[in-house]
């Protein structure tokens, strides 16, 4: 590894970004103190519909809107490149991996054709539901891209894919 | 450790405009010095996970203490200031090493460490990141961040003297360390 | 892995092979070893396989017109019963079966949309179908049960062995399990009962896994879901530790006593707690599906 040489303390890095955007942790709590001191105001310009003490309920909700529509935002920009797919993930996830699962693709698409209607909607909505947790995992990663949960879960959950490609690819063909 | 005029502005207009309640505004300040605040905690807690929540805390402290910012003041010093206090804070809450330390009235004004041979960072930051607490605080305010010996002592709650007595300390065991190759 | 032993009276079977017509009944026998290899193929309509004491295949039930030919076969321990329809006709005609073979026999069952069940069969048993339901006894050593659409339900004999249950939209269901468990499932759900556990994996993305499991005192559970639920239950002869995470689900359960934020800010729960290092442990981890687990 080519680590840089210093020769002075103060020559050492002074920025070191964290591993993960923080910001939207900082905004959930900004809302949070802005949403509890709009509850300050004095009882009589307090809207009456909210009684209060359903006001920790609310400042709660608000927290937790402001951070999960910070998490799934794409308006964030932070490590998302063309595709929808995280610069982490891809980073996780190599090229040929995601070549062989287009090809597989492919094959997949036939068999679905030639599957009764019933079954075909059955096995598509899983493969479906496999794809979206893919990229809901993948979004996560792509704000928190040194989770290693996240990076476990999306390694596995890709296995996963290809398993079951590789299953519908491989359905009824010993057995025609 | 001063910044163009041109940035010291662009520093105050935010602020101003935060201190109005514009959180996009201090989202802007966030994303300007959230890198030399995490290194800052990142090297004086030795833990990944204490330094995001130590970030996080400061910046919140932060923005509800706005108001109370003077604004002839370097926002980055206040910055850090808050995130010093927050790590100790959060030292105080655990179990507490005592360090013996004996103040030497001598007084130490000595220049930036500089080392005998250049070495490798990751070794150097290895090396800091080894030291006892007192003495890798002082180092990393005023070896690292520039801070002077009164701004330091002062953020750290401990005396001016004593600050230098640690970084004296710090620089003898660095020096020692590195020449071991101790990590 | 399977061994195949050949014994004398393999030469017996009078008929190497048995070609039936389609459309009708059918009742044949052939001579089998007791220890033999049984490999049955059909596309739609059932199979039914049952062991017995005798050293023969019995195969009754009955073929559609559809049906081109069912061909039976039998050579140096192995059996081979096949549904064959006719060239470009890949759906219809459907055959219903019944097999009964050696009860030590190792059964392997491909279907494509015919159910399958197995009841009495001792040896390994590797049985799978595309979109039909397979329900069976099993208590063969590196035993297989795998659907594409279909549900899969099996009764284990509470002998430890060593089982492989996967389904991409179907269910997984396994009662009297013990020994060693892989569960795979995509959006169906699974659930397991095992009265000894020694080694289990469990994998669903949106189903939810429900494990009831005692282990063993080196017992080793490994689960993870995306969206779907994980349930643990898992007595153990000594304390358990565990390593547990969920992104944005929850964990609770009468061990989930000091649950931990991974960060302050951030979303991430964690429950690790560290016991006996080779004693009885569980990994579960999810990215939003809740997590309950009880060591009682």
């Amino acid at each position: 590894m080519n680590s840089r040489k210093v020769q002075r303390i103060d020559e050492l890095a002074r920025d070191l970004p964290p591993a993960r955007d923080l910001w939207p942790g900082i905004a959930a709590a900004i809302e949070a103190d802005n949403v509890t001191a709009r509850a300050g105001v004095p009882a009589a310009r307090r809207p009456r519909w909210l009684p209060a003490a359903g006001m920790a309920a609310a400042v709660a909700l608000v927290a937790l809107g402001v951070l999960i529509g910070q998490y799934t935002s794409k308006q964030s920009g932070i490590g998302v490149v063309d595709g929808g797919q995280s610069v982490a993930a891809s980073a996780i996830i190599p090229a040929t991996y995601r070549k062989q699962r287009d090809e597989l693709l492919v094959a997949v698409k036939q068999k679905l054709a030639g599957m009764p209607p019933a079954e075909r909607d059955k096995v598509a909505g899983s493969l479906a539901t496999l794809q979206r947790s893919i990229q809901e995992i993948e979004a996560a990663l792509g704000k928190d891209p040194a989770n290693a949960l996240l990076q476990e879960l999306l390694v596995n959950s890709c296995q996963e894919e290809m398993r079951a490609l590789t299953a519908v690819r491989d359905s009824g063909r010993q057995e025609t | 450790m001063t910044k163009p005029d041109t940035v010291v502005e662009f520093d105050r207009a935010l602020i101003e405009r935060a201190r109005r309640g514009d959180s996009r505004a201090f989202e802007r300040l966030y994303r300007e010095h959230v890198g030399r605040l995490h290194g800052l905690c990142l090297r004086m807690t030795r833990n990944p996970d204490q330094a995001a929540d130590c970030v996080q805390d400061a910046f919140i402290k932060a923005w509800k203490a706005l108001p109370k910012f003077e604004e002839r003041a370097s926002f980055s010093t206040w910055l850090h200031r808050i995130a010093v206090n927050t790590v100790l804070e959060k030292r105080r809450g655990s179990v507490a090493t005592a360090e013996m330390l004996v103040e030497d009235p001598t007084e130490y004004e000595e220049p930036v460490m500089v080392l005998d041979t250049p070495v490798e960072e990751e070794e150097l930051e290895a090396a800091i990141q080894s030291l006892p607490q007192g003495a890798r605080d002082a180092l990393v305010l005023c070896g690292v961040y520039g801070y002077e010996h009164s701004e330091a002592a002062s953020m750290l709650g401990i005396a001016v003297g004593t600050c230098k007595a640690q970084l004296h300390r710090a620089r003898g065991l660095l020096k020692e360390r590195l020449e071991r190759g101790v990590r | 892995m399977r061994e195949f032993r050949i014994l004398p009276f393999a030469a017996l079977c009078s008929l190497p092979l048995c070609a039936l017509a389609g459309g009708g009944s059918v009742d044949r026998n052939i001579a089998a070893e007791p220890g033999g290899e049984v490999v049955i193929s059909n596309v739609s309509g059932r199979v039914d396989v049952r062991g017995w004491d005798r050293n023969e295949v019995r195969v009754t039930g009955s073929l559609e017109e559809g049906v081109d030919r069912l061909d039976l076969e039998s050579s140096s321990g192995r059996t081979t019963i096949k549904v064959v329809l006719p060239r470009g006709n890949s759906h219809d005609g459907d055959a219903d079966l019944t097999i009964q073979v050696p009860k030590g026999s190792s059964v392997e069952v491909g279907a494509v949309s015919a159910d399958i069940s197995s009841h009495g069969v001792s040896g390994t048993q590797r049985l799978k179908s595309v979109s039909g339901e397979i329900t069976a006894d099993v208590a063969g050593d590196d035993s297989e049960v795998r659907s594409v659409s279909g549900d899969v339900t099996v009764r284990g004999s509470g002998k430890p062995i060593s089982l492989r249950m996967s389904s991409v939209s179907g269910s997984l269901h396994l009662s009297d399990g013990a020994g060693k468990l892989d569960l795979v499932t995509v959006s169906g759900d699974a659930e397991a009962q095992m009265s000894e556990a020694s080694e289990i994996r469990g994998r669903t993305t949106s189903g939810d896994l429900e494990l009831r499991a005692k282990l063993t005192k080196d017992g080793r559970v490994d689960v993870e879901a995306v969206s779907g639920d994980l349930r643990l239950r898992v007595p153990s002869p000594s304390a358990l530790s565990t390593e547990i995470e969920s992104f944005s689900g929850d964990i609770t359960g009468c061990l989930a006593t000091n649950v931990e934020k991974v960060s302050k800010y951030g979303p991430g729960v964690r429950l690790n707690i560290r016991n006996v290092e080779d004693g009885p442990r569980v990994r579960a981890k999810t990215l939003s599906g809740d997590i309950e687990i009880c060591d009682k």
